[in-house]
């Protein structure tokens, strides 16, 4: 078992197997060796952290993307933005919580959690226009209006640009 | 301030997506399409900075074009390498709305090329570009008044197609022709005609004179099967 301690000081007992689908705890692991010293997450909340275990214990005994896997995971990854059910239920959060579990995931090393993220994000954006996109991100438009009428002439999709 | 404190302090702000890292905001990217990316840009000040990062159309053209083997049409003779991030941005748009247009059912048109045609609604028995010289020249077979056929070369680098090379053969004479699908080779097509001649002819591209182009290399004389 491996002792995990939050930034809001919350500890967590989690299996070894489970718990090493971050990169960086299991390598963090490996050059410990075994412990019973809790790790410090300074990066990450308790109610991030239940949620990422909470997906780790789901994905336990899948294989982790390696090395040399990489290259063809990336070929599959990237030209979808599907998203397995159980996934999509998990990630079904609120916006904080979703990129608090991003940053969680890229700080921890979870490859295939950021990806879920990141994926999730992309289809928010998805289909929208400059005006839906501020409005669900509440981003603060700070163009000058003939700056703004400049930025739409020159970027509208033309088919044989 | 322990450290506790300390970490609360600084993200007193809860993250978002214009706070989040940029290589986070990368990875985003790469699952959206290139209109979503350009609508981004619209939002304000910093999301139009950063979708004008070199670093990202680099990332882009590898991710969306070159590694879903998409075809890219060309850098302009410039190596990926050399190119500025606008020039990035406009072969990756380029080559993915090509894509669109290619696999797409009802394409659209997008060059249109008329060709001065020596005579009214001609029968085109053959349309085909020589191999290997860059799409160049195009050799057309037409007939007119069903009887005279013509052999021609066209020149497609100017706006208003040439015909730079042209041959004539009257009175339902002209069997058929091949073009010789190896460009190194001074053979560039072999016509056969009636009664029975085969001749292997090569073009002066150089010539002036269209009607004495055709250059013949050499005849067989009888029966062959080309």
């Amino acid at each position: 078992m491996v002792h995990l301690v939050t930034s809001d000081n919350v500890e967590f007992v989690v299996d070894k197997e489970v718990v090493e689908r971050s990169v960086l705890i299991k390598n963090m692991l490996e050059d410990v060796g075994e412990t019973d010293q809790s790790i410090p997450l300074a990066n990450v909340s308790s109610a991030v952290l239940r949620k990422v275990i909470e997906y780790c214990e789901h994905h336990r005994g899948e294989p982790l993307p390696s090395a040399d896997a990489d290259q063809n995971q990336d070929e599959t990854r990237k030209r979808t933005t599907d998203i397995s059910e159980w996934d999509q239920k998990f990630i079904t959060v609120d916006q904080e919580m979703l990129f608090e579990i991003i940053l969680a995931a890229n700080y921890l090393d979870i490859k295939s959690l950021l990806d879920v993220g990141c994926k999730t994000v992309a289809n928010m954006i998805k289909g929208k226009t400059p005006d839906e996109i501020r409005r669900l991100f509440n981003i603060v438009n700070d163009f000058t209006p003939e700056e703004e009428a400049q930025i739409k002439k020159e970027n509208e999709w033309a088919e044989d640009r | 301030m322990d450290e506790l404190t300390i970490s609360s302090y600084i993200r007193d702000r809860s993250p978002s997506l214009d706070t989040i890292p940029l290589d986070i905001l990368f990875s985003i990217f790469q699952h959206l399409p290139i209109q979503s990316v350009l609508a981004l840009r619209q939002t304000s000040k910093s999301f139009d900075a950063i979708t004008r990062l070199r670093s990202l159309w680099a990332l882009l053209l590898r991710t969306l074009v070159q590694e879903q083997n998409i075809p890219i049409p060309s850098f302009d003779g410039k190596s990926p390498e050399s190119l500025s991030a606008l020039e990035l941005e406009r072969f990756t748009c380029r080559a993915l709305a090509l894509r669109i247009n290619w696999t797409n059912p009802s394409p659209n048109l997008k060059r249109e090329i008329r060709f001065g045609a020596a005579v009214k609604d001609p029968d085109v028995l053959l349309m085909e570009f020589l191999p290997g010289r860059g799409n160049r020249w195009l050799v057309s077979v037409t007939i007119e008044a069903s009887r005279n056929c013509i052999i021609q070369c066209w020149d497609l680098t100017v706006l208003q197609p040439v015909c730079i090379a042209k041959l004539t053969y009257t009175d339902e004479t002209y069997k058929r022709v091949v073009i010789n699908d190896d460009p190194s080779s001074p053979a560039i097509m072999v016509i056969q005609s009636k009664p029975a001649v085969t001749e292997i002819v090569t073009i002066d591209f150089e010539e002036k004179d269209p009607e004495s182009a055709f250059v013949p290399l050499s005849a067989i004389d009888g029966r062959r099967e080309i």
